[in-house]
Formats: C-alpha cells, sequence, structure tokens
C-alpha cells in the first residue's frame, strides 16, 4: 500500500496555474465563419481526415500543457509516496522526541520493583525509575534512525528544555543529551513541549515526520491539557477526524495483529488499583490502533491536523511510548500551613495535608517534623490514616521555636519519593514589604469627620499607618507602598507580604479576586475601616470573598462626649499582643474608641481583642485580621496610643510570618525575591540552594531597601540567603508541585483525543522495532515528476511543430 | 485615351461587368479587343471578291491588290464577301457552382461565361457565322440552333440575359433552386445532333466528378470533327484557396455543410484542382481541343484569341 503526503504544500496553488491553457483555449476560439463555394467535393476528402487529425492533435496538446503545468506544480510541492511496497527505498526522517523528565517519572518502575514498594538507598542513583526507562526507550528510537535523519530533543519537565535548537543530524550528540538528562523537580508541560517540537518538525523537509512521545502520561497533565482543548471550543472529533487523514500509509494496512512481540510490561503492579486503561498492555496487538477501521487515505495529501489549539504537520507520525499502564500508590504533601502562635504553648503548628492518591487505604503511617539543616534533627512525630483517594490533615506542635527557622516534613516510602518532602520557613529576617491601600491618596483635612473635632487629629486613611510602621521613614522595619484601591487590580502589584486596606470604599472585582489568590498563596491582610465602608458592600463583596467568617453588623456610635470604648485583647498570647504587659480582658491602652462596627465572628474565625466586654474589635480568619474601627484619626485616638505602634508592628509581621509557611511563589521553578535593607549586610551576597550550590546576586536599589531576586529555582528545600559574613538574610522554602504526584494514567481515548486517532500507542516495553517504522519507506517524487515535464515538453514541441499528428 | 487603356478597360470583366445590357458588355468587349489587334479579324475568309479599301497596318500583305499598287503606286488591300458556312455552338454551364464569386468587386463564373459567351456571339455575328446556344447543368435549359441573323443574336443574348438574371439574384441572396452539374451527359445530347461539322466552345467550371464522361463527350465532338475550344472558368479562390480561419463551407449545387481548416485543406485542395486542371488539359491536348483556364479576372481577349485561331483553323 502506498501513501502519498507533501513537503511542501504551499504550492498546491501552483496547480491552479493548470487552468491557464484551457483558458487561452476557451479564450481564444472564434466561431467558424459560413463560406458558400462552389463545391466541396474535394474539401470533403481532405477535411474530414484533417480535422479529425487537427481534433486530435489540439486535444493532445491542451492535455501536455495542462499536464506540463500540473506537474511542474506538483513536484515543487515534493511530493512523497510511502508505503512498505519493495520497490521504495527508506527515506529520510525527522524524529522528535519528546522525554518528560517531570518528577513524577522519579517514580519507581513497578515493572522493576515488582509491584512492591522498593528500597530507596537500594534503587538510589535513578536505576529502577520510570525516568530511567524512559530514556532507554528515547535511546531506543535514537537506534533506529540512520545517517540523513535529524533529530529534536526536547525534555518536557516545566520549563521545556530543548538541548538544540535546530534538528540535529549528530546522533551522538543526541546520544549524549538523553544519557545524561536528569530529573526535573517540576511537572510535566508535554503540551509545551509538543509546541516547540511542533514548531521545528514544520520546517523540516524530510521524506517522514515522526514524533515520539516518552512519558508517564499522567492524568492530572493530560487533564489541564484537555481543558484548554475544550476551551478551544472545537469540535471533539475533529482533531480524530484530520488524524485519521494523516495516519501513516502503514497504518492502514488491512489485516491482522502487528508482529510485534508481545510488550514485557504489567507485572505485579497491573493486577492493583486501576485497571490499566491508558495503554495497551502489549499482548499480540501491541500497537494500539484506534480507529483501524475507520479506513482513509494515507495522509492527505494537503491533510493538517488541528488538534486542539495545535497543529500537527502534515504526514507526522505520532508514537506515543508510555512507560507506565497502571496507577501507583502514592501518598502525597499538598500543603503545609504554619500557625505561630498555635501548638503547644504558643510556639508553633504546622498543619501538614497528605492526600492519598492512591485506591487503597493507609493506615498507620507516619509523618515526620524535622529541624532542616545538613543533618535534619527529627522534632516530632505522628501517626496517619487516610482513606483512599482522599486526604487528612496532621497537626505536629513544635516542641520548641525552631532555631534554624526551616521545618521540614517527611512522609515515609513509597513510590514517588519526590513528594514526601516539604518545607516551611518559620522566621524569616530581613523587612517585611507592605502595601498600603488607602481610601484616597492625599490628606482629606478635617471637615469629614464628625468626629475629627473631638479626637482633634488630621485625618488621613493611611498617614498614621504609614508613619507607624516605617516611623523612621527608611524601610528599616517595614517597607510601605502606598496605593490607591484600583492598583490592586494589577496582580503585580500584590508581591508583599501584608496587604493593609485603610477606609477603602470599594474594589473592583478584579481587586477582590487577587487579593483573594494573594491570601490563598498565604498572605496577611489587615483591614481597618472608615467613614467610606459601606458595611453591606463589605459584607458581600469582599469580606464574603477573602473572609468570609467574618460578618459586619452595623456601626456603633457612642452616645456622646465623656463616653467611648477601651481596647482590650481577648486571647492570651496572640503574637499581636505579645510582650503587652496586659491580661485578657485588661484595657490595651487609654485610648478612645467612640465610632466602631459591630462585626460576628462566626466559625472559623477567632477573635483577638475586644471593645469593652462583648464588641469584637480585631477578628482573625486564616489571614485575615478586621480592626473593627479606623486608623485614620477620625473614629478614635487610637493611632496616637502608645500602645497602636507596637500592636500594628506585632499583627502584621504575625500575618507576614504566616505567609512565610505557606506562601508562594514556593514551588520549583518560581523565582525567588528578597528585600534586605540597604547597607545591613555584606557583599557579595549569595543565595545557597538546598544542595549547598551558591549563586551570587547583585541587588538592585529601592529607595531605602535592596531587592534581591532569581528568576527560577530547580531544586526543593530550604533556600538561604546569605551575606559575605555569613548572616542570614532571608529564607525560603520551595516545595515541589503536589499535583504531579497523582500517578494516575490517562485513559486511551484521552490520548487520542489529543494527539489524534492516528497516534499508535505502544505498549509498555514493547520494542519499538523497525515494522513498526515502516512507514518511513518511501521516496521524493519531484526528480521523476520533472524529468517526465521535460519529455513532455519535448512532446509538446514536436506536436506543436506539426511533426506528429500533421 | 490611349488605345491600350481603352482596351483594358473594355476587356476587364470587372468593368464591363458593370453594364446591364449584354449587347452592350459584347460589343464593348469586342470592339476592345479589335482594337488591340494588328490584323482585321473580319475580311480575307471569304473567297468571293467584294471591293478594295486602304491598306491599314496591320492588314496582310497577302491581300495586297498589287495590280493596283503598279498601276497607282498607292496600296489596296482587297476585300472579299464575307460569305461562311461556320456554324459555332456555345455551350454555358450554369449549374450553381458557376455562381460562385469570391470577390466582391469581381463576378461570379456564370457571369464571366455569359459575358464571355455574349462577346464571342456577337464577333462570330459581325463575322456573318452563324451561332448557337446550350445553357445545361444537369440537363438542358435552352438550345438555340446556331444562326447567322441579328435577331437570332438578340434572342441569343435573350437567353444568356435570363441565365445573367440568375447570376444577379445569387448575388443578393435571393432564393435560388441548386443546380448540379453533369456536362458529359449534355455534351453528348449535343453531339448526337448535331451533324453539320462546325465550332463548340465550352465554358464551364468542371465541377462534375465524372470527368470521364466529359472527356468521353468532347472526344465525340472530335468525333465528328468539330473543333472544340474548352474554356475552364475558376474563380480566383478556388484556384489559391485564400481562407485562413477555421469556417463552415457550404456546397452551392448540395447544400453540404463542411467544418473545414483552410490551413490544413489548402494545399492539399489546390493540388486537387490542378490535378483536373491538367486531365482535361491532357486529355484536351490529345484530342486536338483547344483547353484554356481562364480565372474570373482574366481579360476576355485571351478568350477571344483562342477562339479566333479556332476560327482560323476551320477556314
Amino acid at each position: 500500500m502506498f501513501g502519498l503526503s507533501l513537503l511542501n504544500s504551499v504550492f498546491l496553488a501552483g496547480l491552479a496555474a493548470a487552468l491557464l491553457p484551457i483558458l487561452i483555449h476557451l479564450f481564444s476560439k472564434k466561431k467558424a465563419q459560413d463560406v458558400q463555394f462552389s463545391s466541396i467535393e474535394y474539401l470533403r476528402e481532405i477535411s474530414i481526415k484533417k480535422v479529425r487529425r487537427m481534433r486530435l492533435r489540439q486535444f493532445l496538446l491542451l492535455a501536455l500543457r495542462v499536464l506540463i503545468i500540473a506537474s511542474f506544480a506538483f513536484a515543487m510541492t515534493r511530493p512523497v509516496m510511502k508505503g512498505s511496497a519493495g520497490s521504495v527505498t527508506r527515506g529520510t526522517s525527522t524524529v522528535a522526541i519528546l522525554l518528560d523528565n517531570s518528577y513524577s517519572m522519579g517514580a519507581f518502575d513497578p515493572a522493576v520493583s515488582g509491584g512492591a514498594v522498593p528500597d530507596v538507598a537500594a534503587t538510589s542513583g535513578g536505576d529502577g525509575t520510570l525516568f530511567a526507562q524512559a530514556k532507554s526507550r528515547a535511546l531506543e528510537v535514537l537506534d533506529l534512525m540512520k545517517d540523513g535523519d535529524q533529530g529534536i530533543l526536547a525534555f518536557t519537565s516545566r520549563p521545556v528544555e530543548m538541548p538544540f535548537q535546530t534538528p540535529v543530524a549528530n546522533l551522538g550528540l543526541l546520544r549524549q543529551e538523553v544519557e545524561r538528562s536528569r530529573l526535573a523537580y517540576t511537572p510535566s508541560d508535554l503540551r509545551a513541549g509538543l509546541e516547540q517540537a511542533l514548531a521545528m518538525l514544520e520546517d523540516a523537509r524530510t521524506i517522514n515526520k515522526e514524533l515520539f512521545v516518552v512519558s508517564d502520561f499522567q492524568q492530572a497533565d493530560l487533564e489541564e491539557w484537555a481543558a484548554l482543548w475544550n476551551e478551544s471550543s472545537r469540535e471533539p472529533d475533529l482533531g480524530a477526524l484530520l488524524g485519521i487523514l494523516a495516519r501513516p500509509a502503514h497504518a492502514q494496512n488491512a489485516g491482522g495483529p502487528s508482529e510485534a512481540p508481545p510488550a514485557a510490561s504489567g507485572g505485579a503492579g497491573a493486577g492493583e488499583g486501576e485497571s490499566a486503561t491508558g495503554v495497551s498492555n502489549g499482548g499480540a496487538g501491541a500497537v494500539d490502533r484506534v480507529g483501524d477501521d475507520d479506513g482513509g487515505a494515507g495522509a492527505g495529501a494537503s491533510a493538517v491536523r488541528n488538534q486542539g489549539d495545535l497543529k500537527l504537520p502534515e504526514g507526522l507520525s505520532v508514537y506515543l511510548v508510555p512507560v507506565r499502564d497502571v496507577r501507583q500508590e502514592n501518598l502525597s504533601i499538598a500543603s503545609l500551613h504554619f500557625d505561630p502562635s498555635g501548638g503547644f504553648a504558643g510556639k508553633g503548628r504546622v498543619t501538614v495535608s497528605i492526600e492519598n492518591q492512591g485506591v487503597d487505604a493507609v493506615n498507620g503511617r507516619v509523618v515526620r517534623l524535622l529541624e532542616a539543616g545538613d543533618i535534619p534533627t527529627p522534632l516530632v512525630d505522628r501517626e496517619f490514616d487516610v482513606a483512599p483517594l482522599a486526604a487528612t490533615e496532621v497537626e505536629l506542635d513544635l516542641p520548641e521555636a525552631s532555631e534554624s527557622g526551616v521545618l521540614e516534613v517527611r512522609l515515609g516510602a513509597d513510590f514517588l519519593e519526590e513528594d514526601n518532602r516539604a518545607y516551611l520557613v518559620t522566621a524569616n529576617p530581613g523587612t517585611k514589604e507592605v502595601l498600603l491601600v488607602r481610601g484616597s491618596i492625599g490628606s482629606r483635612g478635617n471637615e469629614a469627620s464628625p468626629f475629627a473635632s473631638t479626637t482633634g487629629l488630621v485625618q488621613d486613611d493611611g498617614l498614621y499607618i504609614a508613619r507607624a510602621l516605617d516611623p523612621t521613614g527608611d524601610g528599616r522595619y517595614h517597607k510601605v507602598v502606598e496605593v490607591g484601591p484600583d492598583a490592586l487590580a494589577d496582580p503585580a502589584s500584590l508581591t508583599v507580604d501584608v496587604v493593609v486596606l485603610s477606609d477603602v470604599g470599594r474594589l473592583s472585582p478584579a481587586a477582590v479576586e487577587n487579593l483573594e489568590r494573594f491570601r490563598q498563596r498565604g498572605g496577611g491582610i489587615f483591614i481597618a475601616l472608615g467613614d467610606r465602608v459601606d458595611l453591606r458592600y463589605y459584607n458581600s463583596q469582599i469580606l464574603g470573598r477573602i473572609a468570609p467568617s467574618i460578618e459586619l453588623l452595623n456601626v456603633m456610635t457612642e452616645p456622646g462626649e465623656g463616653t467611648y470604648r477601651s481596647l482590650r485583647p481577648a486571647a492570651a498570647g496572640h503574637p499581636a499582643f505579645r510582650g503587652f504587659p496586659v491580661s485578657p480582658g485588661d484595657d490595651l491602652s487609654s485610648a478612645k474608641f467612640q465610632r466602631i462596627v459591630e462585626s460576628q465572628a462566626r466559625e472559623g474565625a477567632r477573635v483577638v481583642a475586644h471593645f469593652g466586654s462583648e464588641v469584637p474589635a480585631l477578628v482573625e480568619d486564616d489571614g485575615v485580621v478586621l480592626f473593627s474601627s479606623s486608623l485614620d484619626g477620625t473614629w478614635n485616638d487610637f493611632v496616637t496610643s502608645a500602645s497602636f505602634l507596637p500592636m500594628m508592628h506585632l499583627t502584621l509581621d504575625y500575618l507576614a510570618s504566616r505567609a512565610e509557611g505557606e506562601r508562594g511563589p514556593r514551588t520549583v521553578g518560581d523565582p525567588l525575591e528578597a528585600m534586605v535593607e540597604s547597607g545591613s549586610y555584606q557583599v557579595p551576597v549569595q543565595l545557597v540552594d538546598p544542595e549547598g550550590g551558591r549563586l551570587p546576586l547583585d541587588p538592585v536599589q529601592q529607595g531605602a531597601v535592596d531587592r534581591f531576586r532569581t528568576e527560577t529555582t530547580t531544586l526543593p528545600g530550604g533556600y538561604e540567603l546569605v551575606d559575605a559574613g555569613g548572616e542570614v538574610l532571608s529564607r525560603f522554602a520551595v516545595n515541589v508541585d503536589p499535583e504531579e504526584g497523582d500517578l494516575s494514567v490517562a485513559q486511551t481515548d484521552r490520548l487520542h483525543r489529543l494527539f489524534g486517532r492516528g497516534a499508535q500507542i505502544l505498549g509498555v516495553g514493547q520494542p519499538i522495532s523497525r515494522e513498526l517504522l515502516e512507514g518511513r519507506y518511501g521516496r521524493e517524487l519531484w526528480r521523476p515528476l520533472l524529468m517526465m515535464v521535460l519529455l513532455l515538453l519535448v512532446v509538446e514541441t514536436f506536436l506543436a511543430r506539426g511533426r506528429f499528428l500533421s | 485615351m490611349s488605345s491600350s487603356s481603352t482596351k483594358e478597360r473594355f476587356l476587364d470583366p470587372g468593368l464591363v461587368g458593370k453594364l446591364q445590357r449584354l449587347d452592350l458588355v459584347a460589343r464593348r468587349v469586342v470592339e476592345g479587343f479589335l482594337t488591340g489587334l494588328h490584323k482585321s479579324p473580319f475580311h480575307g475568309f471569304s473567297v468571293e471578291f467584294a471591293e478594295h479599301r486602304q491598306y491599314m497596318p496591320g492588314d496582310e500583305l497577302r491581300y495586297l491588290d498589287w495590280k493596283v499598287l503598279a498601276k497607282s503606286d498607292r496600296y489596296y488591300i482587297k476585300q472579299f464577301e464575307e460569305e461562311t458556312n461556320l456554324r459555332a455552338h456555345l455551350l454555358v454551364d450554369t449549374s450553381t457552382s458557376m455562381l460562385f464569386q469570391s470577390e466582391p468587386d469581381g463576378v461570379s463564373k456564370l457571369r464571366y461565361a455569359i459575358q464571355l459567351a455574349a462577346s464571342i456571339a456577337y464577333l462570330m455575328n459581325r463575322q456573318n457565322d452563324a451561332v448557337g446556344l446550350m445553357t445545361f447543368s444537369d440537363k438542358i435549359h435552352s438550345h438555340l440552333q446556331p444562326r447567322s441573323s441579328g435577331a437570332h443574336l438578340r434572342h441569343l443574348f435573350q437567353e444568356l440575359e435570363v441565365e445573367a438574371r440568375r447570376s444577379a439574384i445569387r448575388k443578393g441572396k435571393g432564393e435560388e433552386t441548386p443546380r448540379s452539374t453533369a456536362i458529359g451527359k449534355c455534351l453528348e445530347y449535343l453531339a448526337d445532333r448535331v451533324q453539320r461539322r462546325g465550332l463548340v466552345v465550352l465554358l464551364t467550371d468542371f465541377w462534375d466528378h465524372n470527368e470521364h464522361d466529359v472527356v468521353r463527350a468532347l472526344k465525340h465532338f472530335r468525333h465528328r470533327r468539330h473543333e472544340v475550344v474548352v474554356f475552364q472558368i475558376q474563380d480566383p479562390a478556388e484556384a489559391e484557396f485564400p481562407y485562413r480561419e477555421e469556417s463552415v463551407f457550404h456546397d452551392m449545387e448540395t447544400g453540404e455543410k463542411l467544418n473545414v481548416l483552410p490551413w490544413e485543406a489548402a494545399k492539399e485542395f489546390k493540388r486537387r484542382v490542378d490535378e483536373r486542371t491538367q486531365f482535361y488539359q491532357r486529355h484536351c491536348g490529345a484530342n486536338g481541343i483547344t483547353f484554356e483556364r481562364l480565372l474570373t479576372r482574366t481579360p476576355y481577349d485571351l478568350a477571344l484569341l483562342r477562339y479566333l485561331e479556332k476560327r482560323q483553323r476551320l477556314n
């Protein structure tokens, strides 16, 4: 069987030029004129024969000219005839290999470990992992390449790495890159890898174009891609339909199963957990050819496959090479939550969220909290149980405050080690960055508030907070950035530790959404009220999104001069009042509150301080602290009391320290950034990674502070920014993305939907045999076509000059 | 006006063809023709002496009266009574193919033939020769026995006028009942009926596929000791085939249509036409028949000259 594909299909348009001779013929043809003549006795004998010959000659000339132009245009498209017949020779190929080196590929190969959780120490060095198998599969593909072939290599962990920016003919170089490739600690991004590889494949001018994707084809990875696919609103069957058109010719051969030997996949793991639906289990028909009965031509001459939002080049053969066909049991640390004030005697509590990615319940497993360092020191262990495909939370109380400032949480061994560890920072030196969002920029004077005369203070919704947080004005204590409410619509403005909203009236939906994400990332939000606050709007649009356990009820105003409320701590040992010589229920200071907002703390929120004895004054709800009065000197004179400055410092430091434990950018691959007071360190400053590697960083001065930033991270663990004197300027905890810990395998349908119906899914361990690659056999037809054009030109010349049929 | 230009004007078929009256045509042609001759065709043929007249340049010296010259030292030519027993038959092909005319300013073959026939008849009448007429196509349409009277000549002209009107009707694209050609049959008919030796003048285009019948009939005339002059009248387009574009040719005799590529057919057509002419030339030559091919633009003097040659031979 043969299939025809085109290497340069843009010239297909040239076929239209073949109509020119026909058009010229039609337009130049005149109607025969009538002639009265004596007798046509002689003409009859002469003309009937002549006219017949002439018409035949004209037809042949026209056909020849059409054929010459069409053949030339067709030759320009560089047609390729592919097939298994012996009359054709093997053509050159451009082979793109997408090698998945995401950290899920570090899972132990169940075929090697026999389905049991392997001994980590015995399998150290990467042997026995899926990635080792993937590398050998990639090398297998390279072994099938010959001189003249070109290779494209892409490592598909995020960000995708392309060792070579053009197709490489040196197979040794490709082999070397594969052999020395390493696992990354980031998730897979097959789609981005595919995009880049396809961009290079599209320019390839070889007869064959092949794409090998060597991966564990995690369902989680492909779900995200599939979601994009759906968003593109394309008809689901379009890719499949076009995929059929572009299937390699040999894939359409009618007949029995492939002669490829049965795959050696499966093992003990094959019988466990979810059935192996993702890929073929080997066996007689090891190559999964879904849609073989669809028929269809080889590679349609102009077929372009639209795969989701990707375009697969015409004639591209896609081979999916899975390295795992069963779902594997795995526990992963989904998140860490650090409560600096929680736990035993307020020394801190770490809440670990653990997900069971397997279909079996896990009982009696241990989670351990360690003090991170060169030699991690165990602090506390706890056993836990978790149901299948469920998550559980385990609380680990620190026996002592962390000395190093970095804690490590570790789970027991399972198939995937990389997601069994997570890190958090409990204390971080350095300046906190505060985004102060004011209801308005600039002083409003005293005219607006009826209490201004009472307090005798200048009314300004940001003045006192800014002065309190940065009393020296040089960013030594906090770096304060003052903005208006509109600035929150830009997510880039929220690269700070704490956001303070002071008498902000309304926020745009985008601003609220950004705040919500900021809080979810671990950022702290401090809210002070004021005249601009509309309680109903706050409840529905702001607190309802970022602190749903807090509700504002009504504004309470003291009836007359001399009546006021005082601020009293309610929770003992809360960091906001740490160091204050007061007990719960005592007045914090002599500050007088004449106007407050009554609020309610529902389940999930806690009252940290009261106005008087019963009205909540300071309410906390998971990273959000609400102060139920103003901080602009209008509703009270708290801003001039002695307790204002220390309470604000403690509260914001508390909110910032919460952020240290959980907040991103803390997954591998994300940038790290720190603000350090200018002149407070010795140059050079270096970033020390978890393996001890040092990266010198240059500061960027921003006012009184210097900003240090690294664009990416490659390892999970604790990072330290240290100066030349060895002083730690900032700490970071970087963890792996927990979603990659889901070791379930994508369904066959999903794979075909994303890669096209023509994609061939190999069995795990099935050899990538020559038979499988017989589609490489073929040859280009432009040379014989041009020869034919020359021959036709000669014939046309003779015919036109009347040498034949005259 | 010089004599040569007058001659051309009188003998050019295109010019004289514009004249409506055939007797005028004939007179002009004959007078024009005679003006160019160096010897008089009218006298010297009969045996009875009539009178003397003064010698004119061009007169044959054998008719010079030597006696008068000796006596009076004046040159006189002896003139004789024009007495003749010559009977001439003008056979004019009036088949539809003879209506063909390719040049708008020219004349059709039939018109040419009629004018030529009228001129010969006029000339013969001037010589007191008896002249008859037969018009035919695939059958005989009219037949006038030879006579030498002036009334007969007018009658003859009238018959020719009838045929000339056919040509005019055709030129105006009027209705025309096609006439095919059967020369041989018609000649045989005449040959069987003309007993007395005479002159036969045939004017035809020879579009007759029974060529051997034609030759056989001509031989028949010769067998009966007639002198025969054959004028093959051709339109220039028949000889040169000047067509260049693909055309649908309509056969004027049969109405048949044929798609023709002139550039492909011209060479072969001309060859076939030449072959036919050569065929008749060959057979005429072999049988003592004068054969002359005339294009419709050929001046009449050539035809008249051929006639006179034959006329002389008969004497």
